[in-house]
């Protein structure tokens, strides 16, 4: 006997190839969740890796960069956040 | 009376009578002679009279001298005496021929016959007239037409005897069976039969009529109108009813009648029926109104009956829900219908025997039919209760419901597909036919019927979607099981096309809200999205140099988890093909988005393949785990179950699964003489009947229990904590525990059910033990 697959629907799903945090640690939403003002996950709502390595919702870290009182900082660390370059 | 009467004899009284009368008239107590001599002459014109009156086989003129005598009897006052003796000696000859000869010879033998009955009922009544005329001849001499007062009353009076007479022997059992045959017999004839056409019938009427007319003439006659009328209108009191409900019942359809049916029945009664009864008795204005009534009462008690039937066979029934319409007048009406009905939907329907589909489609018919006989809904309201709250305790009730709305087929749930396009329909239309009470300028505004409940509410008119969905106190349950389906439907989805789930979103989406919807949506755009990532990763311009293509059979359905229901985490072996294929589709799909990384779930999806076997080619569309096992059969063409659940990493149920699916399809058999050892057939072979595992199609994903179960989980700690401190608590114990107990923010909702359901599986995981309706720690 010969069996041919001739198409094969596989079916996945995808996260986010960052392994110390599940949570987003401004909104406490996994990362493959979305900030509190986006819809849908993914693409729409990236992640953002800063050089210290913590990574947050976009959203969530840029609105959080423009409040007076985070001074540019990581939220975690309290390093100055840069975003990762690699 | 039985006794003949003897003119001697009574004449002999007579005469002592007379002698006596004349002494006390005199009032010395003295006889006289001339008083005997006048006794003599008296009783003799006595005799000549009587001996003529006596009644007798031939009717003969008065003489004179006869006359004479009955003048004389006259001026001695005796005619009274006389007349009494004639009605004694009447009444004799009554009993002794009369009777005798209006006996019937043999009822039950013409019973079947209706020319026999009418003729025996003539005869009978002929025969009377005959009587009559015979016992009147005398009367006629001696008491003249246009005479005095008294001479009238005694003409009454003798006229009353005879009625007495007449009527014993008309008041005879078997005549009275008779003429209610007969009656019957000529009303019949009037109606609808099954052999007799109706033009047969046009032609027969005027003979019928006649042969009323002259029963009628006779009755006039005889003087008992009253006494026909009664047995008339005993017929038809029972005849009416039975006409009814043999020729109207179970025909709903208009098609199969000429005319309408309200129409037919009032020609009915008007013509043939009142033409007939007002032949044979007294004209009353009335008549025809009351038998229309009665026909019409008829009508709706059969009506009410069979509105169960009517309902299940709703379109078909349409016309004769418009009679039951037009006839339900009363609040007994209704009452009863309501009682009816729901009689019969606990007897025909709610019960185990019958598919919770058909249930909810009758549901929909009901409500369909009573908006039409009520479109306020009152009524609706009374009779669909029963099946709410039936409908309620049924477990699969919303997955019906559900697969209905997003017509799906399923053999277990059944043909509900009529949701779907009522989803589709109701959506435009919504709130479209909604009774506004506050609104002053509708005119055709009525009340509500006073039978309504107290707590009865107008809904939406004749929007079963919404009925079905008010079942449920919220729609939470609903919006579970949506996205249960809608995850296992897109999942089975070939080239991406979600045209028909997104239709189906956005009709939801109207009912349920958007935001309880939104899980589904991300499903949505995650299929959208992987159709756009597919093409991309399958583009053969995008692939780097070097590298060598992706295969292309794979497609992948790419998910964000965490908003699709729980999957199955379970593995399976693929064939090596295969899983370098998906390697590669991940690795491809890193580099197109960056930073992301795909996880296969194995068992899910499907596969296209094509077996070519020596004799045949077979093609299936089949699950991961099917075609996995079906890929080992190419190098070996016989494994045991134990090789192949090693070899798939397969448990042995599905394993045993997906044997049994190629052995349905005669690609596999097992081996006669080696249990549990499965051989690939080569060659077709006489299928031989076996049981088979059964083929269910298996859910990828968690259903809505499963996962309810799991979210029990959190409370766990609370029961164990619990049952240490009470080492034995019954589940409505641990109910009213949990409710106190646990903090607000945690928040506990669930009913008893659920949690017995979550302590079954904590049984089953021998955490619990259950001993005599307690629940307790397994030590």
């Amino acid at each position: 006997m010969k069996v041919t697959i001739n198409r094969w629907n596989a079916v996945s799903t995808w996260h986010w190839d960052h392994a110390q945090e599940e949570l987003c640690g401004i909104c406490r939403v996994a990362f493959e969740g979305t900030c509190p003002t986006c819809k849908y996950p993914g693409d729409d709502c990236p992640l953002i890796i800063g050089d210290c390595k913590h990574a947050f919702h976009m959203h969530c870290l840029l609105k959080w960069l423009t409040t007076e009182s985070s001074k540019g900082l990581c939220p975690m660390c309290r390093r100055k956040f840069k975003t990762a370059t690699d | 009376m039985s006794r003949p009467a003897n003119p001697w004899l009574a004449s002999k009284g007579l005469l002592y009578d007379i002698v006596f009368q004349a002494a006390d008239r005199r009032g010395d107590g003295q006889l006289f002679l001339n008083d005997a001599e006048a006794a003599r002459s008296t009783a003799s014109d006595w005799q000549l009279v009587t001996s003529w009156m006596m009644p007798q086989a031939l009717l003969r003129s008065p003489g004179s001298t006869i006359l004479a005598a009955a003048a004389r009897l006259r001026q001695k006052n005796l005619l009274d005496r006389l007349l009494n003796w004639y009605i004694d000696s009447v009444r004799s000859h009554f009993a002794l021929h009369g009777l005798p000869a209006i006996k019937s010879p043999d009822i039950s033998g013409i019973m079947s016959d209706p020319i026999s009955i009418g003729n025996s009922v003539r005869r009978v009544l002929s025969t009377l007239c005959d009587a009559l005329h015979h016992y009147m001849f005398p009367i006629s001499f001696l008491y003249a037409e246009d005479s005095s007062k008294e001479d009238m009353l005694a003409r009454t009076r003798f006229r009353h005897s005879l009625n007495a007479m007449i009527d014993i022997a008309l008041s005879d059992h078997e005549f009275q069976l008779m003429a209610r045959l007969l009656v019957e017999h000529q009303l019949a004839a009037c109606g609808r039969n099954e052999e007799q056409q109706i033009i047969d019938r046009e032609e027969d009427e005027p003979k019928r009529l006649a042969f009323l007319a002259g029963i009628r003439q006779q009755i006039d006659i005889l003087g008992v109108q009253d006494r026909m009328e009664r047995i008339v209108a005993d017929v038809y009191h029972t005849f009416i009813p039975r006409y009814v409900s043999q020729q109207y019942a179970r025909i709903w359809e208009q098609e199969e009648r000429e005319e309408p049916l309200m129409v037919e029945l009032k020609n009915l009664i008007y013509g043939p029926i009142s033409r007939c009864i007002s032949t044979l008795i007294r004209r009353d204005e009335l008549l025809e109104a009351r038998l229309l009534e009665l026909a019409t009462e008829c009508l709706v008690k059969l009506g009410i009956k069979e509105a169960f039937d009517m309902v299940i066979y709703f379109p078909d029934s349409i016309p004769a829900l418009e009679y039951l319409k037009m006839c339900l007048r009363t609040q007994e009406h209704r009452a009863q219908l309501v009682t009816t009905f729901q009689n019969a939907c606990h007897a025909r329907l709610l019960h185990c025997g019958a598919n919770t589909s058909d249930i909810i489609s009758f549901y929909m018919s009901t409500i369909k039919v009573f908006r039409l006989l009520e479109p306020r809904g009152v009524l609706l309201d009374k009779v669909s209760r029963p099946i709410r709250r039936y409908l309620r305790d049924r477990e699969d009730t919303v997955k019906c419901i559900v697969y209905g709305m997003l017509e799906v087929e399923d053999a277990n749930t059944g043909d509900l597909s009529e949701l779907g396009k009522e989803l589709a329909a109701a959506s435009g239309a919504q709130n479209a036919d909604a009774v506004d009470d506050n609104d002053y300028f509708n005119m055709d505004w009525v009340p509500d019927p006073v039978d309504a409940a107290p707590d009865f509410r107008n809904k939406r008119a004749s929007d079963f979607i919404g009925s079905l969905l008010s079942l449920y106190d919220n729609k939470e349950v609903f919006v579970k099981e949506i996205v249960v389906v809608l995850a296992n439907r897109l999942l089975e989805l070939k080239n991406y096309e979600i045209d028909r789930e997104m239709m189906h979103l956005e009709l939801l989406k109207l009912l349920f809200g958007e935001s309880d919807l939104h899980n589904s949506d991300v499903m949505v755009k995650d299929i959208l999205e992987s159709k756009r990532v597919d093409s991309n990763i399958h583009d053969p311009t995008t692939v780097a140099p070097g590298t060598y293509p992706v295969a292309g059979i794979v497609h992948a359905s790419i998910l964000s988890r965490l908003f699709w229901p729980a999957f199955r985490d379970e593995d399976l072996v693929l064939p090596s093909v295969i899983e370098e294929q998906l390697n590669r589709y991940s690795a491809k799909f890193s580099i197109l988005k960056s930073a992301r990384k795909l996880t296969w779930l194995k068992r899910l999806g499907t596969v296209d393949v094509t077996l070519e076997l020596e004799d045949r080619t077979l093609d299936f569309t089949v699950s991961p785990d099917r075609a996995s096992m079906i890929y080992l059969f190419q190098d070996k063409s016989t494994y045991t179950l134990n090789e192949l659940t090693a070899r798939l990493n397969l448990d042995e149920t599905m394993t045993r699964r997906a044997l049994g699916f190629w052995i349905k399809n005669d690609v596999l058999k097992e081996d006669e003489t080696c249990k549990d050892k499965y051989i690939l057939l080569e060659r077709a072979e006489e299928r031989k009947k076996k049981m088979l595992l059964d083929d269910a199609a298996e859910s990828s994903v968690q259903t809505a229990e499963e996962k309810a179960t799991e979210e029990m989980r959190i409370y766990w700690s609370y029961v164990n904590g619990m049952l240490t401190n009470i080492p034995a608590l019954p589940i409505d114990r641990i109910q009213s525990f949990l409710k106190m107990l646990i903090p607000k923010e945690v928040g506990y909702s669930r009913s008893v059910d659920e949690l017995r359901d979550f302590l079954t599986v904590m049984v089953a995981e021998e955490k619990l033990e259950f001993v005599s309706g307690s629940y307790r720690l397994k030590k």
